[in-house]
C-alpha cells in the first residue's frame, strides 16, 4: 500500500515537473518569438526608410521626373499615382499633386512604404519645376 | 535522478535555443544600424555641403584599387578644404584635408562604418550611391544637388 502510494506519488511529482517545464519553455520560445518578430519588423522599417528617402529626393531632384520614375522601375497606375515593388516583400507608392503657385509649378507628392495592406510609413516631397525662380 | 537529469537536458536545450535566437535578434539590430548610418551619413554629407560645384566624384588608386571618392569642398578662410569619402579596407572612410593633399592610402580616412564596396555616379543634378554591405546586401540611393549647381564627375 505504501509502495503504491509513493509511486503515485513519483509519477505526480514528474507529470508536474514536465508541465511547469513545458509552461516555462513555452513562455520563454513566446519572449524570443515577440523579439524576433520587433527585430523583422525593425529591418522592414529600415528598409522602408530607405526607400521613402530614396523615392523623396527623386522627386525633389530628377531634371525629368516621369522619366527617372521609370528608370528606377516605378511603374504609372493611374493619373499621379505611380508604383514601384522592389520585391514580394515591399511596395512603394508614391501619389503626386501639381499645383500652380507663385514660384511656378509646385509638384508635392506623398510616398506610402507598404508591406501588403499595412503601411510601413509615410513621408510628403516637394520639387518646383521652375528652379530658376527659386535660385534667382 | 532520472528526473533531474531530464530536466537539466532540457535546460540545456532550451538554453542554446534562446542563445542563437539572441544571436540573430541582435546580430539582425546591429545589420539594420550598420545600414542606416552609412546610407543616412552619406545623404546627410552631401546634403550639408551641397552648393554649386562643391561635389564631385573621382577614381582614385587605393591600394592598386581603382575607388570612388565623393568629394565635397568647402572654403574656410580662403583657402579650400576637403572632404572626401571613400572604401577601404573593408569600411566607409572619411578624409578632412587640404585640397592640395592627395588621397594616398587606405588609411588616410577615418571609418565611419563597416562598408564592402561604395560606388558614386553623378548624372547632372543626381548623384546615385550603391552601398554594398558586409553581409552582401545592397542599397542604392539617390541624393539631389538643390543647390541648382551640377555635380562634377
Amino acid at each position: 500500500m505504501k509502495q503504491r502510494f509513493s509511486s503515485h506519488t513519483t509519477l505526480i511529482e514528474l507529470a508536474a515537473a514536465l508541465l511547469c517545464f513545458l509552461l516555462a519553455s513555452v513562455t520563454v520560445l513566446g519572449l524570443f518569438s515577440k523579439a524576433y518578430t520587433i527585430s523583422r519588423n525593425g529591418r522592414l522599417l529600415n528598409r522602408a526608410t530607405i526607400f521613402a528617402q530614396d523615392c523623396a529626393e527623386v522627386v525633389a531632384g530628377a531634371a525629368d521626373l516621369e522619366e527617372a520614375l521609370q528608370q528606377l522601375g516605378y511603374e504609372p497606375v493611374e493619373d499621379g499615382v505611380w508604383r514601384y515593388r522592389p520585391d514580394a516583400e515591399l511596395m512603394v507608392l508614391l501619389r503626386l499633386n501639381t499645383e500652380q503657385t507663385e514660384v511656378g509649378s509646385l509638384v508635392s507628392g506623398k510616398i506610402s512604404v507598404m508591406r501588403e495592406e499595412e503601411v510601413l510609413l509615410e513621408m510628403e516631397t516637394a520639387r518646383y519645376n521652375n528652379k530658376e525662380v527659386i535660385h534667382s | 535522478m532520472m528526473l533531474i537529469l531530464m530536466f537539466v537536458g532540457l535546460s540545456v536545450a532550451l538554453i542554446a535555443l534562446g542563445s542563437q535566437a539572441y544571436r540573430s535578434i541582435t546580430k539582425t539590430a546591429e545589420e539594420n544600424a550598420q545600414k542606416r548610418t552609412s546610407v543616412g551619413y552619406v545623404v546627410n554629407r552631401v546634403h550639408a555641403f551641397d552648393a554649386k560645384g562643391a561635389v564631385r566624384v573621382e577614381e582614385v588608386e587605393l591600394e592598386g584599387q581603382l575607388t570612388d571618392v565623393l568629394t565635397l569642398a568647402e572654403w574656410i578662410d580662403g583657402e579650400c578644404y576637403e572632404t572626401r569619402l571613400f572604401c577601404a579596407d573593408g569600411s566607409l572612410r572619411e578624409q578632412f584635408t587640404h585640397a592640395q593633399t592627395p588621397l594616398e592610402t587606405a588609411y588616410d580616412g577615418e571609418k565611419i562604418v563597416e562598408l564592402a564596396e561604395f560606388e558614386v555616379e553623378i548624372a547632372g543634378s543626381m548623384i546615385q550611391v550603391t552601398f554594398t554591405h558586409p553581409d552582401g546586401a545592397t542599397d542604392t540611393v539617390h541624393v539631389a544637388l538643390r543647390s541648382g549647381g551640377e555635380g562634377q564627375k
